[in-house]
């Protein structure tokens, strides 16, 4: 392709797969009647979008969505709640932030502002400024893990 | 389990529903084979789960999960070009999805078809498979496809030209038999 015609590739891109915006077009149409070589380019491109635009793609496995859905969110049933050794792991986070609150208190004055009361700087930097203390107990508030995800589902696919 | 993370897994997976067959059919272009092609893509969910918190909404939800499932399959890849035999059997299967024809016309032809175009793309270099499957197969703008492979625009728009010229010579006769 002559050096020249660069610039038209985009063009010829988008309207071999017909996307390309009205008001180019006629950009295009007139650099094509007078470029022999952008005109096959142009008839290639359109071919071969066209062909590859009828592949199908297999569908799923059947219970694909299940098995990850077991991955990432197991279901726990009955029996977990007597197993000594999951409790012990999901509290040893608590466990730590309750050993921070106790060797930073608010009185040696490295402290930040969150909520109503004063926060440890280490524990409110940890919860990313999401956390305060009401009625003596630490609140930390996750992210909106389900505002994410229903934005993601109203988002259209194609 | 505490009901909003039952909530969270429930919408997780109507999203995993939606975009499983496009992933699915993603990976199974770099992996070869249906068994790794499910292995992967679930391997990309799980971590699009765990990452969700990381999501900023600076892009669509769908070019960010392209871009992790490009990442994981360009990982499998990798491994798998580094373990690959010399000679040997290149873990590819016979099983590839084909699409018979809705009008009821041959069946083998548009076997043959299939086929020619499969042996086509793999012909292809990595970079120029990846952008004009992207384009043409998945259907994704130019803009998402440099967002989800991390290239710039004209590199993209530059890869699917170059792809679609090779395509075009490797599927001459294909294309002169179809009229």
């Amino acid at each position: 392709m002559h050096p020249a015609c660069e610039r038209i590739v985009p063009l010829i891109l988008r309207a071999a797969d017909g996307t390309l915006p009205a008001a180019q077009q006629a950009e295009l149409d007139a650099h094509v009647n007078v470029c022999s070589e952008c005109r096959v380019a142009l008839g290639e491109q359109a071919a071969m979008s066209r062909l590859l635009a009828e592949i199908q793609m297999a569908p799923a496995p059947r219970g694909f969505a299940a098995r990850v859905r077991q991955r990432v969110a197991p279901d726990t049933g009955v029996i977990d709640l007597f197993n000594w050794r999951a409790w012990t792991l999901r509290l040893t986070p608590v466990a730590a932030l309750l050993a921070l609150l106790a060797w930073y208190p608010p009185a040696n004055g490295a402290t930040a502002s969150s909520g109503s009361q004063t926060l440890p700087a280490a524990v409110d930097e940890w919860a990313g400024g999401r956390a305060q203390v009401a009625g003596g107990v630490l609140i930390t508030a996750s992210p909106d893990r389900d505002a994410l995800l229903a934005a993601a589902l109203g988002e259209t696919s194609r | 389990m505490p009901a909003a993370a039952g909530g969270n897994a429930d919408a997780f997976e109507a999203l995993v529903r939606r975009y499983q067959t496009r992933i699915i059919n993603l990976s199974r272009a770099y992996s070869g084979n249906a068994a790794d092609a499910e292995d992967l893509a679930q391997g990309v969910f799980v971590r699009v789960y765990r990452s969700l918190d990381r999501f900023r909404g600076e892009s669509l939800f769908r070019t960010w999960l392209y871009k992790i499932a490009l990442n994981v399959a360009r990982s499998h890849h990798a491994r798998r070009a580094r373990q690959q035999p010399v000679w040997g059997d290149s873990g590819a299967d016979d099983t590839r999805p084909f699409d018979p024809p809705a009008d009821g016309s041959d069946v083998e032809a548009a076997l043959v078809r299939r086929d020619a175009i499969d042996r086509a793309l793999a012909e292809l270099p990595d970079d120029l498979r990846e952008a004009v499957i992207l384009r043409d197969v998945h259907g994704l703008d130019y803009r998402d496809i440099a967002e989800a492979i991390g290239a710039p625009m004209g590199t993209v728009e530059s890869r699917i030209f170059r792809a679609r010229q090779r395509l075009r010579r490797a599927l001459a006769p294909l294309l002169q038999e179809l009229g």
